[in-house]
């Protein structure tokens, strides 16, 4: 916890390229950026690494001048300056590659590179042929191939990275050098060898003098390719060190930050036969596999945690299981039927209760009244229809009766959902899904965006549902959730379990290691 | 592929991911539209109302013309006699049947605004059958507006079948299909159906039965059934539920493990049947004879129509009677007042912009202010 081994050395060697000084950012009632100081070296990888949540993609976002801090100040080559705009940034050679490119789908290179590039170093107006010329010299100079007429629809993901690589090393020589290049998480979603490419391009850049900085949560990635690394977590800078002189261990418990809660709720390890059976399951998306081999069971009355950074395949193995998304590849077996495929209705008529990460989208109609939303889903059953006819009273009653049962503030059931606050939004769900007689509860980020009453209540919620018999598959990005509630978990990187570990046998620092994919564990107990 | 294409939600690929660029208005415009017109008071349809008839006054008197006594005169044109009541509930009829389609149809989220052509194909097929076939008149009258129903249907099942099958945006699609169905009775008025003045069909001697007077005929009883039904369709069963969902909100629809498809099938046959059967019931209780120039332009007015109506039934009801009531006031007050009659579509096209620039006002703007000043520091629940 309190290792503030903050190593100068990296300081010592170069020169500043830009240093930010006590960086503050809330957004409402969330603190971002907390008291950040950041300084990027000329010619150096920086790595900013951190949980979701922890604060990195602020922090880039006020060096390139997208978004203006509450607090602190920036030195450019060692010299003060006003906060720049992003116009600003880029004229004085700090350009960044944001995490969902920014590029328009149906223009070509071309002039996509024109829409960042206005003007020649003379002061004429860029024209397309000269962008494009350019964008080839540029190209051919780095190793990054470009066809300046190619549409960006027919880009691989790695070549539309490679666009705004190259858009930002125009941007920098118009102004006389790139002196700082932010990515991003730039290795979401390419594969290995476009990853080893990237980093080759990287290192380049560094070698000649540009202060790149990745935002990264992986920790191979930070040992692979970066020369110092900061690690934020809770919008702080815990620490920053020369890559060389850590280890991912270490990296993984300064990212995750904290020892093993003490168990809230008794752990169960049931013997029934499973509820759910996953088995080899694959999603492909082109050539990419989502989720490859993902195989796990949950037996009724335990909770299966999922652990993992985002994106890292857990929130299609959720749509697989209930029915939102088909698999290319796998079986999925509820209650001893083979269900793989079903479909999204005949699975949630199969008694899943599904609790959807994003409760205002998926899981509610907002201008709709509660006594709608209370039968989303339901609304086929005989009990709320008869050929074709909604039964009114009985949904009536359904919804008064919920209203009570989950304690949900409200004006009467004829109140739209939009208009209750965030807890009580997801007590009419969690209301609906759990009126269904569960044999398994799926439930994504339940408690995100809650406040503690609502927290607690959530999970107490889910805790009963285990109790009374229910398999509860939680996925989560909520590292202390997982801890507290689950009874098993399995940890996903890139699509795979890398890890499955058993309650009150995890420790902070072999998940940090697994989420970042450094170490693959298997289940210990029996 | 079209990563990057998405301005938001980038990481979470739902439903099957689009390919290529697409003519497509984005659906969380369209979520909102529905919100915010099923959302707004009645109050603002008044004002909307009053603001554009104080707005077209001083055009009135620009053209030369005292407004009070034109309005007076387009009151007594609308009001002033059995004949004149019947004439506007003739009208009214029209824009009813055209206002449920289109109301149910954006209320599902699918932008239908191909009723002007399923209109005229709901024309034309009770013009066929009325015309080719002399059967005994009950048993044509009602062949005719079941096949100018099911020829509207179909009409509309196509903007359907479009979508689904290849992703075309129904607003492109109806829109362009109704210069299509405009065209094709074109054709026909002055080819193959051609009586002895070109642009024009024989006389439609099959009659929609008067109910009151010699002029009103039964397509108002046909409209207000129409009302009742589509209003218990919408309220009351699972088909308007599962289609209230889908409008409000697609993606809770999918969750729910609403078939989208299914709706908007059935919704799409549905509206355009209706427009049809507007259609049918202009060539058999008003007009008896099939032109080339049928409509003005109903299914488009009839827009505004479901739109000033809320997308609800009842709504389209009262609607459409202002709007009969404007345009058959405005003939009469052009022999009175010598006014033009196109003032009528000026306070249409009025009304129909203060309403659209009122609903975001009504929505958030004063009331939001007010609720602030009033209750400053709410504390959230």
């Amino acid at each position: 916890m309190s290792s503030q081994s903050t190593s100068t050395a990296g300081t010592e060697r170069s020169v500043s390229a830009v240093r930010l000084s006590g960086v503050s950012k809330r957004f409402g009632t969330v603190t971002a950026n907390d008291g950040v100081d950041l300084e990027l070296a000329r010619g150096e990888v920086h790595a900013i690494l951190g949980e979701n949540g922890a604060g990195k993609s602020t922090l880039m976002n006020i060096l390139h001048g997208s978004v203006s801090p509450d607090a602190g100040s920036i030195e450019i080559d060692g010299e003060p300056v006003p906060w720049p705009t992003t116009r600003q940034a880029i004229e004085r050679g700090i350009c960044m590659v944001h995490q969902h490119l920014l590029v328009v789908p149906t223009f070509t290179v071309a002039e996509n590179v024109l829409l960042s590039v206005m003007w020649t170093e003379a002061g004429r107006r860029m024209s397309l042929q000269e962008a494009g010329r350019r964008v080839v010299e540029i190209g051919e100079r780095q190793g990054l191939p470009l066809d300046p007429a190619a549409p960006i629809d027919d880009l691989s993901v790695g070549e539309k990275l490679r666009l705004e690589i190259v858009t930002s090393l125009l941007q920098g020589e118009l102004c006389g050098g790139l002196r700082v290049l932010v990515l991003d998480e730039p290795t979401a979603l390419l594969t290995r060898q476009e990853i080893e490419r990237l980093f080759g391009i990287v290192r380049n850049l560094a070698t000649a003098g540009t202060a790149v900085a990745i935002i990264t949560h992986k920790l191979d990635e930070v040992m692979e390719v970066s020369d110092r690394v900061t690690v934020l977590r809770d919008g702080r800078r815990v620490s920053c060190l020369v890559t060389a002189d850590t280890t991912p261990a270490e990296l993984g418990r300064l990212m995750v930050g904290r020892e093993t809660r003490p168990r809230l709720i008794e752990h169960a390890r049931p013997d029934g036969p499973p509820v759910l059976d996953v088995s080899g399951l694959r999603v492909a998306d082109g050539g990419r596999a989502l989720i490859d081999e993902v195989s796990f069971e949950i037996r009724g009355g335990e909770i299966l945690g999922v652990v993992g950074v985002a994106g890292s395949g857990q929130d299609v193995l959720a749509e697989c299981v209930t029915g939102l998304r088909q698999p290319s590849d796998g079986t999925i077996v509820l209650n001893g039927q083979d269900v793989t495929g079903a479909g999204r209705r005949a699975l949630i008529e199969a008694t899943i209760a599904h609790v959807p990460e994003d409760r205002r989208v998926d899981g509610l109609v907002g201008p709709a009244t509660l006594r709608h939303n209370f039968i989303l889903g339901l609304h086929r059953r005989p009990a709320f229809q008869q050929r074709g006819w909604l039964r009114r009273g009985a949904i009536d009653a359904h919804a008064t009766r919920l209203v009570g049962e989950f304690e949900i503030r409200t004006r009467g059931v004829d109140q739209s959902a939009q208009t209750l606050s965030g807890g009580n939004q997801q007590r009419v769900i969690l209301g609906r899904e759990l009126s269904k007689p569960a044999g398994l509860v799926v439930a994504c980020g339940p408690t995100r965006g809650l406040d503690i009453v609502g927290t607690e209540y959530v999970r107490g919620r889910l805790v009963e549902q285990r109790d009374s018999g229910a398999a509860v598959l939680l996925v989560s990005l909520d590292l202390d959730e997982l801890l507290a509630l689950s009874d098993r978990m399995i940890v996903m990187h890139g699509g795979r379990v890398v890890g499955r570990v058993n309650a009150g046998e995890a420790d902070a620092e072999t998940l940090g290691l697994m989420m970042g994919g450094s170490a693959a564990h298997g289940w210990g107990g029996p | 592929m079209s990563v990057g294409a998405e301005p938001a939600g980038v990481g979470r690929v739902k439903g099957p991911p689009g390919d290529g660029p697409r003519l497509s208005v984005p659906a969380a415009w369209k979520r909102r539209v529905v919100e915010a017109l099923t959302g707004a008071s009645l109050w603002t349809r008044v004002v909307a109302v009053v603001l554009a008839l104080i707005v077209a006054a001083p055009l009135i008197l620009a053209a030369g013309s005292n407004p009070i006594e034109a309005y007076s005169a387009m009151v007594e044109g609308a009001f002033g006699s059995d004949q004149a009541i019947a004439d506007v509930l003739n009208r009214a009829d029209t824009f009813i049947l055209l206002g449920l389609g289109i109301a149910i149809s954006i209320r599902s989220g699918f932008f239908n605004v191909g009723a002007e052509g399923q209109l005229w194909l709901g024309a034309l097929g009770a013009s066929v059958v009325a015309l080719y076939w002399s059967g005994p008149e009950p048993l044509v009258l009602i062949a005719a507006l079941l096949v100018g129903f099911v020829f509207g249907a179909l009409w509309s099942g196509l903007v359907a079948l479009l979508k689904l099958s290849l992703g075309v945006d129904e607003l492109i699609s109806s829109l362009m299909l109704n210069y299509v169905a405009i065209l094709l009775i074109g054709y026909l008025t002055f080819g193959p159906m051609k009586a002895y003045r070109a642009g024009q069909t024989e006389r439609i001697e099959a009659e929609l039965p008067l109910i009151f007077g010699d002029r009103l005929h039964a397509g108002i009883l046909l409209s207000l059934v129409a009302v009742i039904v589509i209003w218990l369709l919408v309220a009351r069963t699972r088909l308007g539920y599962e289609m209230r969902t889908l409008g409000s909100n697609p993606d809770a629809a999918r969750y729910a493990g609403i078939s989208a498809p299914s709706v908007i099938g059935r919704v799409s046959l549905l509206s355009g049947g209706l427009c049809g059967l507007a259609g049918a019931n202009a060539i058999l209780g008003a007009q008896h004879v099939l032109l080339s120039d049928f409509s003005p332009g109903w299914g488009y007015t009839a827009i505004a129509v479901a739109l000033l109506g809320g997308l609800t039934a009842f709504g389209v009801l009262l609607a459409a009677v202002l709007f009969g009531a404007l345009e058959i006031g405005a003939t009469n007050m052009q022999f009175t007042a010598g006014v033009p009659a196109s003032l009528s579509s000026l306070i249409e096209g009025l009304i129909l912009v203060f309403f659209l620039l009122a609903i975001p006002l009504s929505l958030s703007g004063p009331r939001r202010w007010l609720r602030r000043r009033l209750r400053p520091r709410r504390a959230e629940g």
